[in-house]
């Protein structure tokens, strides 16, 4: 067993956590580690360890997920200020950390601003970066992984001597109470600095980063930098292949990291009491039935859907626009400017600087002198309006008579739709016995319309599945962005025959279109990709769509010509 | 310590882009799009480092050039028979965040004054601060609109008007605007991609050997920067000197009507809207003539200029890949 690892005893099995988390307090060139797992895998208790690791005189700040633009950046202290009449800064947070390590939990919610003072000190290698993050929560920033030098999944502990040696661990919290681990680190530290790099090792990096398909020169460095501190460790003071070897399954990840395109087993949505039952996800996604082959369909004709949205498009425009008196409530929505009119949402740095040049004459003493002429309010406005979330079925039946390539055809037409507003994208495909998510939410039509070309056919129609992704995507993006409506686009001939628990298909089907209805914000857009002058239609679809609730359209509908109806329909 | 611009392996095009805004600013920016990892902000900042220091009017927040525009403040002085004070001072590399608040890009009142002494005065933003620097947008794409908006503006007049908050202030606000976006991450729209003097496409090298180079370089520039540097300085004062006889000559460079023939021929082949990319591809091809020492422009500068002028411009579904567009291109240029 590797001493250099076991030296932190609190740390039950995740031994590439203990080593990510060395070879960062040795070597703050790695650039950071992002720790990924479900609630309750103790992501944020490993990334906490990272401060019994390092020397006491190195810096360490945690950045909280809600936190302002003056405390990350220091900023004007107003109530000095305004008590001394001199503007006195406040030192932000990352200042304080400069040199030292920054911890962000939940660092996929983290606000742009905040975010982007992180990347820059990261390029200035400024400070280093320990975070954590819930997939769940939706995607971590790829800017963000660009920077890591580590990525680790933490799994849940199946079995019972480390569930229980992890409460233990709970309890008495102090890891390195012996100081061994921070000795250890320390000397490496000191070894660091004179380690030798051959040119053998440095060619094994190029080859290794390159063999794994991936292309950004940061990556090069990131290897160098943890083989360095590996070999560190371990009390070397030369760099060899063994030790690049070592780091490499740390530093090598792509991303985004594939935890992140499909998600794990889908919760039992439509049936709490079947635990266990999802052992043939386990599967690979082959066809039992049906075309046995899988198949990539090129993009059939496209056509005009222009105004299929506009309805919703005139919504969000008036939400933007005109405050109606339920949005003048809530204090929802980016601010964009500040108005002079309004209620309890004061801009207060406006208010100062409305009031400011008046003070002298006003007789000001001590405090501020604010009159009602002074109050500023903010102007908020909503972010973008839709997220369009395209749930497409792959499965066989969609290859009979290429249907695909027309199929294909009407979702390029729709997104390019979605590009002409500016909505979000993200996409779903089912098939097999799985669904998978394509592409998380992204403004990017362009990749998006990559994904569709790529997107294969073949297997069995696994619906359900597709609709609970989109029904987790929903729910974590609600979380996030409370002004975002929703449209999910199920494009489908609604021929399901795969269900995710012990059900039948469609039994449980009408539970989970029970649970979507209760959506927040969400309309549904169903898709019948059916060919209907077929003998053996079955308008399977269109039972779908009543059951979500949905407006349903035949494909060869989408078209220009059948707009007068579409728009009656949708929006109403 | 920064980076020598010379010790970059590879990334030719993107170096050609930058350096040809440096002799002639009035290209109006430059565009790269690209992966992550590529040295595109590590390729600004060497740049700026590499260029020739130049005076400007000491503590003058908006760096006035003594011999050119001068803010209100500088003017005034002017006007008064002071004789402006001088310092020498390096190209900088000012970043625009992207959670940016418009106060903070055009400036706004400065409340100490205010409060202090009830006076109206200008705290001037980071387009003062981009003043004769280079003004870098890591990811323009993901930018508020109403930001690039504004910036654009400022990018195209060359100036920052500020009419807010009982404030009323001119200023020169001349830079090299550089944007990246990585397109993968969401679009400009084609009015915004258009005010871009011009575009590279960057790519990360893929040849192990020039990799290893890359490693190298950096792991021995981070080992000894100081070292790293004197290893470097004739390949860097070089081109120093290249660049500063290129922007001497700039203004010598002759076109025929064959050249601009040339361009206007592929921009109506391509179908490329408005004027700016004409006259972008002239500008940046009389840049790369004089770089090259010429006081004539050749078929080759056309060439490579509307390489550079030209793929950000063409009329496109925003679903086509820039490759297929980069053929169309080659195709007409190689006619």
């Amino acid at each position: 067993m590797m001493k250099g690892i076991d030296i932190l005893p609190g740390m039950v099995g995740q031994k590439r956590a203990k080593l990510a988390l060395l070879l960062l307090a040795i070597n703050p060139h790695c650039g950071g580690v992002v720790f990924s797992g479900p609630v309750g895998t103790g992501k944020s208790l490993i990334a906490q360890l990272l401060r019994d690791l390092l020397p006491t005189e190195v810096p360490f700040v945690k950045i909280p997920l809600h936190v302002t633009e003056e405390a990350m950046w220091g900023g004007l202290d107003f109530e000095r200020s305004l008590k001394t009449g001199k503007a006195l800064l406040t030192k932000g947070i990352l200042e304080r950390a400069i040199g030292g390590i920054v911890l962000v939990d939940d660092i996929n919610l983290l606000s742009p601003s905040a975010l982007y003072g992180l990347l820059r000190h990261l390029d200035e290698g400024a400070i280093s970066l320990v975070a954590t993050a819930n997939p769940l929560a939706g995607p971590v920033p790829s800017a963000i992984w660009e920077r890591m030098g580590f990525y680790v999944l933490l799994e849940e502990f199946e079995d019972e001597p480390n569930r229980a040696e992890v409460i233990r661990f709970n309890l008495g919290r102090n890891v390195s109470e012996d100081g061994k681990a921070r000795l250890l680190v320390a000397q490496a530290r000191q070894r660091l600095k004179e380690m030798e790099v051959p040119e053998e090792v440095i060619k094994a990096i190029a080859c290794r980063v390159l063999a794994h398909g991936i292309t950004s020169h940061r990556r090069d460095i990131y290897l160098l930098e943890a083989a360095k501190a590996y070999a560190a460790l371990w009390g070397e003071n030369k760099v060899l292949e063994a030790h690049v070897e070592a780091v490499k399954s740390l530093v090598l990840f792509s991303e985004p990291p594939p935890a992140f395109l499909t998600p794990p087993d889908p919760p039992p949505a439509a049936s709490e009491s079947t635990k266990g039952t999802h052992a043939h996800d386990a599967l690979p996604p082959g066809p039992r039935q049906g075309r046995s082959k899988d198949e990539v369909f090129e993009v059939g004709a496209t056509f005009e859907v222009r105004r299929l949205f506009f309805p919703m498009d005139r919504l969000r425009r008036s939400s933007d626009g005109r405050r109606t008196p339920t949005q003048a409530k809530k204090q929802g929505g980016r601010q964009v400017g500040v108005t002079l009119t309004g209620k309890k949402d004061i801009a207060l740095s406006a208010t100062v600087r409305a009031a400011a040049p008046y003070q002298t004459r006003r007789g000001r003493t001590t405090s501020l002198i604010i009159k009602d002429e002074d109050l500023r309010f903010w102007r908020r406005a909503k972010k973008t309006g839709h997220l369009v979330i395209f749930v497409t079925d792959a499965s066989g039946s969609m290859g009979v008579n290429r249907r695909m390539a027309a199929t294909k055809g009407a979702i390029m037409s729709l997104l390019m739709d979605c590009y002409k507003y500016r909505d979000r994208v993200a996409m779903v495909a089912f098939r097999g016995e799985k669904a998978s998510v394509l592409l998380p939410p992204t403004s990017s039509v362009t990749l998006a319309a990559r994904r569709l070309r790529e997107m294969p056919v073949g297997g069995k129609t696994p619906l359900n599945a597709g609709l609970i992704s989109a029904y987790e995507m929903v729910v974590a993006q609600a979380r996030r962005m409370p002004e975002m409506r929703f449209v999910i686009v199920l494009v489908t001939d609604g021929r399901a025959n795969v269900s995710i628990s012990k059900e039948p298909v469609m039994s449980e089907f009408v539970k989970l279109a029970e649970k979507m209805r209760k959506l927040p914000r969400t309309d549904f857009l169903v898709v019948d990709t059916e060919d209907k002058s077929s003998l053996l239609k079955t308008d399977r679809a269109k039972k779908v769509a009543a059951l979500l609730g949905a407006k349903y359209f035949v494909m060869e509908e989408l078209g220009a010509k059948k707009i007068a109806d579409i728009v009656r329909g949708i929006g109403t | 310590m920064i980076f020598p611009f010379t010790a970059i392996v590879g990334q030719e095009k993107m170096k050609e882009g930058l350096i040809v805004n440096v002799i002639d600013p009035s290209i109006n920016g430059l565009l790269i799009m690209g992966e992550r990892g590529t040295a595109k902000s590590t390729a600004v900042r060497a740049l700026a480092d590499l260029l020739p220091e130049r005076p400007a009017v000491k503590d003058c927040p908006f760096n006035c050039d003594p011999e050119g525009d001068l803010c209100p403040v500088c003017a005034e002085r002017k006007a008064a028979g002071e004789k402006l004070p001088m310092v020498m001072t390096k190209m900088r590399v000012v970043e625009l965040p992207l959670g940016i608040t418009e106060d903070r890009l055009v400036g706004t009142l400065d409340i100490e004054l205010a409060i202090k002494r009830g006076e109206r005065h200008f705290s001037p933003g980071i387009l003062a601060e981009a003043n004769r620097n280079f003004l870098y947008v890591d990811e323009v794409n993901l930018l508020e609109d109403y930001l690039v908006d504004l910036l654009l503006d400022a990018a195209a007049m060359g100036v920052n008007t500020v009419e807010r908050e009982g404030i009323s202030f001119t200023h020169p606000a001349r830079f090299i605007l550089v944007g990246t976006m990585n397109p993968e991450e969401g679009e400009l729209r084609p009015q915004l991609l258009d005010r871009f003097g011009l575009v590279v496409d960057v790519h990360a090298i893929v040849d192990a050997e020039s990799r290893v180079e890359v490693i190298k370089r950096k792991a021995s520039f981070d080992n000894d920067p100081r070292g790293f540097l004197k290893r470097w300085e004739e390949a860097q004062s070089s081109l120093r000197e290249r660049i500063s006889r290129a922007r001497a000559l700039l203004t010598r460079v002759k076109f025929t009507d064959e050249i601009l023939y040339k361009i206007v021929s592929v921009s109506t082949e391509l179908g490329i809207y408005g004027h700016r990319g004409d006259i972008a591809a002239l500008k940046a091809a009389r840049a790369l003539a004089a770089l090259d020492g010429r006081e004539s422009i050749e078929l080759r500068d056309v060439e490579e200029a509307i390489r550079l002028a030209f793929p950000h411009r063409l009329r496109k579904m925003p679903f086509d890949e820039m490759d297929k567009e980069g053929k169309t291109l080659e195709s007409l240029l190689n006619r």
